[in-house]
């Protein structure tokens, strides 16, 4: 699956300038959908987030520019040991945080247990879930994996509770990047946040003691747009890159991967019968119309767990005749606020089948701690997988929307059967029905060099770099 | 009843033959090289053929005629001074030469092709010596016996006085001699930075080649005679960057930076690459004032304005001034050495690296200094700083007797080239005592392709 994501890498730079290096300097601009609400990579939840970590953070496995697996912060792959249950870490020597502090095999073991910490609030457990231990440290019992083994100050080794051959792949996705224990967040990216705006806009830095080396731009503007604003600030010259739902007029677009999905979800269990009913009358539901009412930008109607990105598919089944459903409760769909419009049709569209629905608007927190619970009858979620390949993206659908336990059978599942079979048992249990894929673009403004869009729909901001401030062709005639 | 077997080619030969008073032979001695070649020549002749004997001397120099004349003279001196009747021919050529030989009453036809070899310092003769009566019946003497047709081929190192009578054939335009752009051969590597010299210490002219994966020694033609493998797993910026020189450290020695990793002396002298230590600095190209040292600037792929003519641990920096790339003049004129900021903007300095002469905008990191022409100044064969796939090669000439402020002229232009150029440097390549530019333009598919950029018209036939 890896090979899919590599085959849909997009590594080629915008625009060559001939004759000229990647040139360091200048301040950058980027526009995002909305300023990063939380800037914790344990937390990412949409794609500003994730672009926020990218600058920010380092993990211990990249993507490379080509799609393929790279040591990140390690300083070669990780090796597994026979039967695919354990893998040795060596760090690179030398390598330090932002704050100057080294980075340890210690700060590894503690950064891959704060992802199960209950304190810490994760949204993404799932990577640190496969090492042993892990039961313990979600439910408080213990701080530690008592699978991760410090071997030295910069080896360490990973003890599995289960085989699971992708667990590097798991290791590039951002929310394992690797903090400074003790510290605010400190972390080993490219950037380092200089300041936070009142409006959540970011300023950065370049770390210079990055371990690829510095960035080309001394530091980066981070700011959140709608895209009537990012398009006037492309065409003013005020903004250089918009990673958005929408292109923005006058600048050279590319297509990002489709890493969000969204989905609905019924708790079986709790509607008992009537659950399978509305589930499949969902499934007869016209999705590519649902997407086009609902969806922002690039949308693709979805007939898998996994969107297209992670995993190939056909066309969704096609949409059928209502038929009404008689003798249905009265069920409740929670909703987080991004995705109310989408509620309201569904709303509408079961409504229409016999089935009668209130729709209960709450924060995205609450809708996860809703969903870990069971609190829910009838819930629509988004997911931005975080993840580049299939396998660690079956966990991370697994544990958002069916929690610990759920992530912890597909972890069984994944041991042996493909993941096109591991998605489609694991949607049968969630009770997910897969709606739509979406994915922004990237609208550079000419004149930006460097553009490298990796597997998890990011933007290394690090490796754009602005033209010469005198491109004077002219000059040495 | 001779003349009425003359056929037309025979006639047309002989009408284009002509009894030779070379312009050296009035009364300047010829080059040396050009006696000792001649010398060589005559004698093994000697060997073979009788003396007095009538021989018909023809001599061409393809893509240094400027050789014909004198070498004609020598070797006519040469042989008369072993007894031998000689006749030159200007010009006549296949079966017809040797007719019109016959004609002239000369027994054997020396046909003699003079010329430099490419990445040699080195005069080569090849001639044969052509009996004119190809059966006994023709014979003007019945003694005579030919013994056939003798091949040979005499070479001796060039002098200077050699290498300016080869160029002394040359085309020149309005601005000076003409210049020309020709490919030498691709890799499959991406080449980092490129020194020109005699890196194996044998004499001969090569490639030194860094990419990021490994150094190479490589012949003109494109075949590696040693390679040395790099460690790939080392810090370093983003982008790898290198600086290699050659010639500046012993015969065999090249000396290899690499940001963010120590700088490697290696020896090439026993057919392998090896290391045999490490530098302080990084080693700039020093041109033939001998060694220059720099410093990257720490997790960037740019040099720091920093040189030293030794090799200090820290070469003091003499501004926060960062650049894409050095070069050096093989042979310094008013302008020695230079620099290119990331803006593209050249600056220039004189051969005690101070500041010279106003800055030059729109030079790509892919440039070099070489006297290309001889007039004892370098031009800057250039990259452009435009948009796009492909890049062009540049030549500028700052105007003779102009102010140091005057801007180059722009002189040469090459078609578009694939890729960017990004990596250069300037020596004797083709062994005609002038200075040549090698430039490397990186492809967008990762290799690179090598050019040549010289005043040589043996290497005129591309571009």
């Amino acid at each position: 699956m890896r090979g899919v994501a590599a085959a849909l890498a997009l590594a080629a730079p915008l625009a060559a300038l001939a004759g000229l290096a990647p040139r360091y300097g200048g301040e950058l601009s980027v526009a995002l959908a909305g300023a990063p609400a939380d800037l914790d990579p344990a937390r990412i939840s949409d794609p500003a987030e994730l672009e926020a970590a990218r600058a920010l953070h380092a993990t211990l496995v990249e993507w490379g520019p080509g799609g393929a697996l790279r040591p990140g912060l390690l300083a070669s792959l990780p090796e597994a040991e026979p039967g695919a249950r354990a893998f040795r870490l060596r760090l690179r020597p030398g390598l330090r945080f932002q704050d100057g502090r080294p980075v340890t095999a210690g700060d590894v073991a503690a950064s891959l247990a704060r992802l199960l910490a209950p304190q810490t609030r994760s949204l993404h457990g799932w990577i640190a879930l496969p090492v042993a231990g892990a039961e313990e440290v979600r439910e408080g019992r213990a701080s530690a994996l008592s699978g991760a083994q410090v071997l030295g100050e910069l080896e360490l080794r990973l003890v599995l509770d289960a085989p699971f051959p992708d667990f590097p792949a798991a290791l590039a996705a951002l929310p394992s990047a690797i903090l400074a224990r003790g510290s605010q967040g400190s972390g080993a990216g490219p950037f380092r946040l200089a300041s936070r705006g009142p409006d959540g806009a970011l300023r950065l830095t370049a770390f210079d003691g990055h371990f690829r080396g510095r960035a080309y731009a001394d530091g980066v503007n981070v700011l959140g747009a709608d895209g009537r604003r990012a398009a006037r600030a492309v065409g003013r010259g005020e903004v250089d890159l918009v990673l958005r739902p929408e292109a923005a007029a006058g600048a050279t677009t590319r297509d990002l991967p489709q890493v969000t999905a969204t989905y609905a979800v019924v708790n079986a269990r709790r509607l008992g019968p009537a659950g399978d009913l509305i589930r499949r009358a969902i499934f007869e539901l016209d999705r590519p119309e649902l997407g086009r009412l609902a969806g922002r930008g690039r949308v693709s109607p979805l007939a898998a767990l996994l969107p297209p990105s992670l995993l190939p598919q056909g066309a969704p089944p096609a949409a059928r005749p209502a038929a009404r459903i008689a003798d249905t409760p009265r069920v409740s769909l929670v909703v987080a606020d991004a995705n109310r419009a989408l509620a309201d049709r569904l709303q509408v569209k079961l409504f229409d089948r016999g089935v009668r629905v209130a729709v209960e608007a709450v924060s995205r927190s609450a809708l996860a701690a809703r969903l870990a619970s069971g609190n829910y009858d009838l819930a629509v979620v988004s997911l931005t997988f975080t993840s580049g390949s299939a396998q660690p993206a079956l966990l991370e659908v697994a544990w958002a929307l069916g929690g610990p336990s759920a992530a912890r059978r597909a972890l069984q599942r994944l041991g042996g059967s493909e993941p096109a079979t591991v998605a489609s048992e694991l949607a049968e249990e969630i009770g997910a029905v897969p709606l739509f894929a979406s994915g922004l673009r990237a609208s550079a403004r000419p004149g930006l060099y460097g553009l490298e869009v990796l597997p998890d729909a990011t933007v290394d901001l690090a490796e754009l770099w602005l033209p010469p401030r005198r491109t004077a062709q002219e000059g040495a005639r | 009843m001779r003349a009425a077997r003359v056929s037309r080619a025979g006639r047309a030969a002989l009408a284009a033959a002509l009894l030779l008073a070379s312009p050296a032979s009035a009364g300047d001695p010829p080059a040396p090289a050009l006696a000792r070649a001649a010398d060589e020549l005559a004698s093994r002749l000697s060997e073979v053929a009788r003396s007095p004997e009538p021989v018909a001397l023809q001599v061409l120099a393809p893509g240094a005629e400027g050789l014909a004349g004198p070498l004609s003279a020598a070797l006519s001196e040469a042989l008369s001074r072993r007894g031998f009747a000689v006749a030159l021919f200007a010009a006549a050529t296949g079966p017809g030469a040797e007719e019109a030989a016959r004609i002239l009453g000369a027994d054997r036809l020396l046909r003699v092709t003079a010329g430099l070899v490419p990445g040699r310092r080195e005069l080569v003769l090849a001639s044969e010596a052509v009996p004119t009566r190809a059966s006994f019946f023709l014979q003007r003497a019945p003694e005579f016996r030919s013994g056939g047709a003798r091949l040979w081929t005499v070479s001796v190192p060039a002098d200077e006085a050699t290498l300016l009578l080869a160029r002394a054939g040359g085309r020149t335009g309005p601005t000076g001699p003409a210049l020309w752009v020709r490919p030498l051969f691709r890799l499959e590597e991406r080449v980092l930075a490129v020194a020109v010299g005699d890196a194996v210490g044998d004499g001969t002219t090569q490639l030194v080649l860094a990419s990021p994966r490994s150094v190479s020694v490589v012949t003109l033609g494109g075949a590696v005679r040693a390679r040395y493998v790099l460690d790939p797993d080392v810090p370093g910026p983003r982008r790898p960057a290198a600086t290699v020189a050659v010639g500046a450290f012993g015969p065999g020695r090249i000396a290899l930076g690499r940001a963010g990793s120590p700088s490697l002396l290696l020896d090439a002298a026993g057919g392998a690459l090896l290391p045999v230590g490490t530098l302080p600095s990084v080693p700039l190209p020093g041109g033939e004032r001998g060694a220059l040292f720099g410093a990257f600037v720490p997790g960037k792929a740019v040099l720091a304005d920093a040189l030293s003519r030794t090799p200090d641990p820290v070469p003091p920096a003499r501004s926060p001034r960062e650049y894409a790339a050095f070069a050096s003049a093989p042979r310094p004129g008013r302008f020695a050495h230079a620099w290119v900021t990331g803006d593209g903007v050249l600056e220039l300095l004189g051969p005690g690296l101070d500041p010279v002469g106003a800055p030059v905008e729109g030079v790509g990191a892919g440039f070099a200094l070489a006297d290309l022409d001889g007039d004892g100044e370098p031009e800057l064969v250039a990259s452009t700083t435009d948009s796009g796939a492909t890049d062009r090669i540049r030549v500028l000439r700052w105007p003779a007797g102009a102010g140091p402020a005057a801007p180059p002229v722009l002189v040469l232009e090459s078609p578009p080239v694939p890729g960017s150029l990004l990596a250069g440097a300037a020596a004797d390549v083709t062994g005609d005592g002038l200075d040549d530019a090698v430039v490397v333009s990186v492809l967008p598919g990762g290799g690179s392709e090598l050019w040549l950029v010289t005043a040589d018209p043996r290497f005129a036939e591309v571009r």
